[in-house]
């Protein structure tokens, strides 16, 4: 038996107990799975939301849009990092799920997803950041490839997460119940998001660089971690999986022919590639700002109050007009919303007018994106399922 | 396309922030477009249900 292949065993086996794949769980009749989905109803809820308030509250000190680019342009002149940032941050999140998803649905145990590998994969990276601040006062450039790697890691770690915590969701609250919840959730992680941004604004203003981010970034690090906690209070209903092993080929395989098979399902897929394609300059506006006027950096902590309160109103707004009008109707606001940001950012006179119409409506664009398609892939997997074709072909986009 | 486009963004920031705003808004516009009108949401629910 060779080094490697025991390396590789010992390796399979800690994934497997990290993922309890091992363990066995009863089945059950969906009588008994919705009693006791209904009996831990309220406890989840609580738990999930002080995750929620407790993980936003922790991303607004490291917002990809606004503090990210800020700490980015302290290090180098550059623009390469702040897309390899941007890029990060939004493909970190999809592009892992096309993979992780047939995975994630063969397991049972949902919650052992997010909470025992998400610990490594999501949480400790965070605690990387602070370090990578502090090793500015040594190297730029070595507190810049740190920081790099770092994120890269919490972005990619997260998204290969992402399924076992949707699957979580999807047991804890029925269909009809998780709208509210997430409505609730992300409302709430909005504000508690943007109670953080005005501190964050404060810290940066009042502390020297890099203290001052060493100091954001740590209080990062302790809020995500502390939503891990809460998150791992959940009390999982349990059922066995079903899901029949597919293989990566044969999705990619039936790709071409569910696409020539709908052509709605297909112009929806351009829509989203040229959704995605929109949000090029967005992880950019804070640089140019601070190239055109020179903004400081507690007029950055600003942008991102502004980019979480406009989050709030989105998310808000883009529900109540889904529930009354339709998902599409929300993604086409989200294309307009994004279209009008970026023209006022082109042509705004002041700092205060990019500040204060750019910010609201990029950031509403991406609120109502994200929430929209989040809805519109809810509706065409009624069951709480996560491997549908139709979910799947929408990740690489 | 989550992954390229803020490359293209670099890309054409390295030209101006105006162009790349510009460009973005006229994606977005693009956007807008093939969803208003290519779209149609009852039967892209339906078949994929």
């Amino acid at each position: 038996m060779t080094f490697g292949y025991r390396l590789n065993a010992r390796a399979n086996f800690a994934l497997r107990r990290l993922l309890r794949a091992d363990r066995p769980v009863a089945d059950r009749s969906n009588e008994e799975f919705a009693a006791e989905v209904e009996k831990n109803y309220r406890w989840n809820f609580a738990v999930n939301m002080m995750d929620g308030a407790a993980f936003w509250f922790g991303l607004s000190f490291i917002s990809p849009i606004t503090i990210l680019p800020l700490f980015i342009s302290k290090l180098t002149y550059s623009p390469l990092p702040l897309a390899i940032v941007s890029a990060v941050a939004l493909g970190g999140w999809y592009l892992p799920q096309l993979f992780s998803a047939p995975y994630v649905e063969m397991l049972s145990h949902k919650k052992a997803i997010i909470v025992n590998l998400g610990f490594f994969f999501e949480r400790l990276p965070v605690w990387t950041l602070p370090l990578a601040a502090l090793l500015a006062v040594v190297s730029l450039r070595a507190a810049l490839v740190v920081f790099l790697f770092a994120y890269t890691g919490l972005a990619i770690g997260a998204g290969v997460v992402a399924t076992g915590w949707q699957g979580l969701i999807a047991r804890c609250f029925p269909m009809k119940k998780r709208g509210r919840f997430l409505r609730i959730i992300f409302f709430l992680g909005a504000g508690t998001g943007a109670i953080g941004a005005i501190f964050s604004a404060q810290l940066l203003e009042t502390l020297p660089f890099p203290d001052n981010f060493a100091v954001i970034f740590l209080i990062s690090a302790v809020a995500i971690t502390l939503a891990w906690v809460f998150l791992s209070l959940t009390r999982e209903p349990l059922r066995p999986a079903t899901a029949p092993r597919r293989l990566q080929r044969e999705f990619f395989a039936a790709l071409p022919g569910l696409l020539r098979q709908d052509r709605n399902f297909n112009r929806f897929l351009r829509a989203r590639i040229l959704l995605a394609l929109g949000n090029m300059g967005l992880g950019f506006l804070t640089v140019a700002a601070l190239g055109r006027w020179d903004v400081s950096d507690r007029v950055v902590g600003l942008y991102t109050t502004l980019l979480l309160v406009g989050q709030t109103a989105g998310n808000l707004n883009a529900g109540i007009m889904a529930d009354r009008f339709g998902y599409k109707f929300s993604l086409e606001l989200s294309a307009a919303a994004g279209m009008i940001g970026f023209v006022i950012s082109w042509q705004a006179p002041t700092p205060e007018w990019y500040l204060s119409c750019s910010r609201y409506s990029g950031s509403a664009s991406v609120a109502w994106w994200s929430r929209a398609s989040w809805s519109y892939s809810s509706s065409v997997q009624p069951t709480g399922s996560l491997d549908t074709w139709a979910w799947r072909a929408q990740l690489p986009t | 396309m989550n992954i390229v486009a803020p490359f293209i963004g670099a890309a054409l920031a390295g030209a101006g922030y105006g162009i790349l705003f510009i460009v973005s808004a006229g994606v977005n516009l693009l956007a807008y477009a093939v969803l208003r009108w290519g779209v149609d949401e009852p039967r892209f629910a339906r078949n994929h249900s």
